[in-house]
């Protein structure tokens, strides 16, 4: 079989040094480059090692102390009210369409809170399903914004408010 | 926790069913070496067949993707006995000198400890990746509360044009939970990387020492960005091992021509385009650099190479015709050549942040560097078609992402930006590294130092 490679067996008996003694000088060269190569990648794995594994470890222990709220919403970077999205899954019957506006009326600690709220509630909602337009939604969810024109306060908290429309 | 366990029993039995219909078994060994590898090539099946179900506005339910993986199995199964593949024999244990064998050890139970460590974060980590909440698990959680695809609020999701499996199997997992739990899933990826490098080893082991292996299988593990990523339920990781399995398999066929080498090649290339674009771009580096690699034998590799790529190609058809019927467009650069003469500075630029970033030692510490090493080493004591084969994907996967991030002028070009593909598109090459250096090395040390 044309380049057929040997078995570990036959692979392990050369690599424990029977060969060394056929070996000529570039060969035996080429031999400890090579194994410089295995050395590298092994000594860097075992040396990086206890670091890798404590920050595993650090996290694993971070997640376990969140509160049942913190690891729902795990994306806690977008600074979002967890109060204000578990308000809306709570109101909004799971066959009804929800709207997103934002605005100014709100602190946050990042403008990527504003821009990422439409996504990020399109997925913590589902299966309720998000539309464009607030005038075809049952519902509004208000960040901070100015409460459109026919719509009711279902819910009202420090962030936003929830806002059922005449649909 | 059930469903993702559920998913990948299943996905395993599929993987085994399948290598019983490609190669058998000689020895009941054989089947715990190659588990990782059943586990990887079930999940692929797995991931396709659903995919292809769901593009045929198929409905996914939890007693479909039991009957699908347990029709893989079945129908892998009935190739193998039909084909007189070897079963599983009893082999009497053999005790073969292992050079360095302690360091093996060491090395082994680094791997151990680190992915015990993964499977214990992921049954605590909350959905926090960006595009894990984006698009990867909301597509999942649709076909899990539509049991399919709807061509009206599917494609409202970001990325509406990226090919299925991924969410396929998390939306897979869900029905066998009865639930979207977005926690319990992390654990299926810590699993699909545990499953990774037990392929990667079980499918070199027959070939290699322990001692070339388990190093580079400790590197990989504790790589700062593997270890950030490992976790994260979308599809680049698992877009990255079908690739490396694929170039693996396509690499011992090409040094060994075992023929199930090269069905499991084509598998793993339909599965890695079928789970990111950046897959089909992928897979087209690798069977060009193949073809180079094969140039001598080109009349008997060719058109096998070829009959991999149709399957590649094959494999797409259901998702685009899917696509075609919804009007959901591909999201291209849309420059004209006129557009990128304009921003050829991008060009340049893009090709030096993914060498940056590929030899990047805050990301990938010296993963790279190891496998270029090997090759060289290799290309030095004799020529080499494994080394066409690694270096020729790497430099050509590194045109096409230079490409990719030149088309599309919204994306910065600095290692830092969030916008930017690059850090996750490198990646498959780290791994691909890794994993070939071990062969070649071995190619080196097998015959490559007699006088001559």
């Amino acid at each position: 079989m044309p380049g057929h490679l040997t078995t570990a067996a036959d692979a392990a008996s050369g690599l424990a040094g029977r060969r060394w003694r056929d070996l000529d000088r570039r060969g035996r060269a080429v031999l400890l480059a090579a194994l410089a190569i295995v050395a590298v990648a092994g000594a860097l794995a075992v040396a990086r090692w206890p670091g890798s594994v404590g920050t595993v470890h650090e996290l694993t222990a971070e997640n376990r102390a969140l509160s049942e709220t913190d690891r729902a919403i795990g994306a806690r970077y977008l600074d979002i009210s967890p109060e204000f999205l578990f308000a809306a899954r709570e109101l909004i019957p799971e066959d009804d369409t929800f709207a997103v506006l934002t605005g100014d009326r709100v602190e946050v600690a990042t403008p990527t809170t504003l821009t990422a709220l439409p996504s990020y509630s399109a997925y913590f909602l589902l299966p309720r399903r998000q539309v464009a337009d607030p005038a075809a939604a049952d519902w509004v969810l208000c960040y901070g914004c100015e409460p459109p024109p026919g719509t009711e306060v279902a819910w009202e908290g420090a962030d936003g408010s929830i806002l059922r429309t005449e649909r | 926790m059930t469903g993702v366990a559920l998913l990948l029993l299943l996905a395993t039995l599929a993987g085994y069913g399948a290598l019983w219909g490609l190669r058998g078994w000689e020895y009941w060994t054989d089947v715990l070496r190659l588990a990782g590898l059943a586990c990887l090539l079930g999940t692929a099946l797995l991931g396709v067949a659903l995919a292809w179900l769901l593009s045929a506005e198929g409905s996914v339910s939890a007693s479909r993707v039991a009957a699908l993986a347990l029709a893989v199995a079945a129908a892998g199964a009935a190739v193998g006995v039909a084909r007189r593949r070897p079963r599983p024999a009893l082999r009497r244990l053999e005790h073969p000198r292992e050079p360095l064998l302690w360091a093996a050890l060491a090395c082994a139970a680094v791997v151990a400890v680190q992915l015990q460590a993964y499977l214990r974060l992921a049954h605590t980590q909350p959905l926090a990746a960006w595009d894990a909440w984006a698009f990867w698990t909301p597509k999942a959680m649709l076909i899990f509360y539509d049991r399919g695809l709807d061509p009206e609020y599917f494609p409202t999701f970001a990325g509406p044009s990226y090919p299925l499996v991924v969410p396929a199997l998390k939306g897979a997992a869900f029905h066998l939970e009865g639930a979207p739990d977005v926690v319990a899933i992390h654990t299926l990826f810590a699993a699909l990387a545990a499953a990774f490098v037990f392929a990667v080893v079980g499918l070199l082991r027959p070939r290699l020492p322990l001692v070339l292996l388990w190093p580079f299988a400790a590197l990989l593990v504790v790589l700062p960005e593997f270890t950030r990523r490992a976790l994260h339920p979308q599809a680049d990781l698992t877009l990255d091992y079908f690739f490396v399995l694929a170039a693996l398999a396509l690499g011992l066929w090409i040094v060994e021509r075992e023929a199930w080498l090269l069905p499991l090649a084509a598998i793993f290339l339909a599965a890695a385009a079928n789970t990111k674009r950046e897959g089909q771009l992928l897979a087209v580096c690798l069977l060009v650099a193949a073809a180079a690699a094969t140039w001598r034998g080109r009349r008997y590799a060719w058109p096998r190479l070829a009959a991999v790529a149709a399957v590649g190609v094959a494999s797409l058809l259901p998702w685009w015709a899917w696509r075609a019927r919804h009007g959901v467009e591909e999201f291209t650069p849309g420059l004209g050549l006129a557009g990128y003469w304009e921003h050829r500075d991008r060009a340049w630029r893009g090709f030096g942040l993914a060498v940056e970033l590929l030899f990047s030692w805050e990301l990938w510490l010296v993963a790279a560097p190891v496998g270029i090493a090997a090759a060289l080493l290799l290309a030095l004591v004799r020529p080499s078609r494994l080394v066409t084969l690694y270096l020729g994907t790497t430099v050509l996967a590194l045109l096409g992402f230079t490409w990719s991030i030149w088309g599309f002028t919204f994306m910065q070009i600095d290692p830092g930006a969030g916008s930017s593909p690059m850090p996750r598109l490198v990646g498959s090459l780290v791994l691909l590294s890794l994993a070939f250096a071990p062969l070649m090395l071995w190619r080196l040390l097998d015959g490559g130092l007699r006088r001559t």
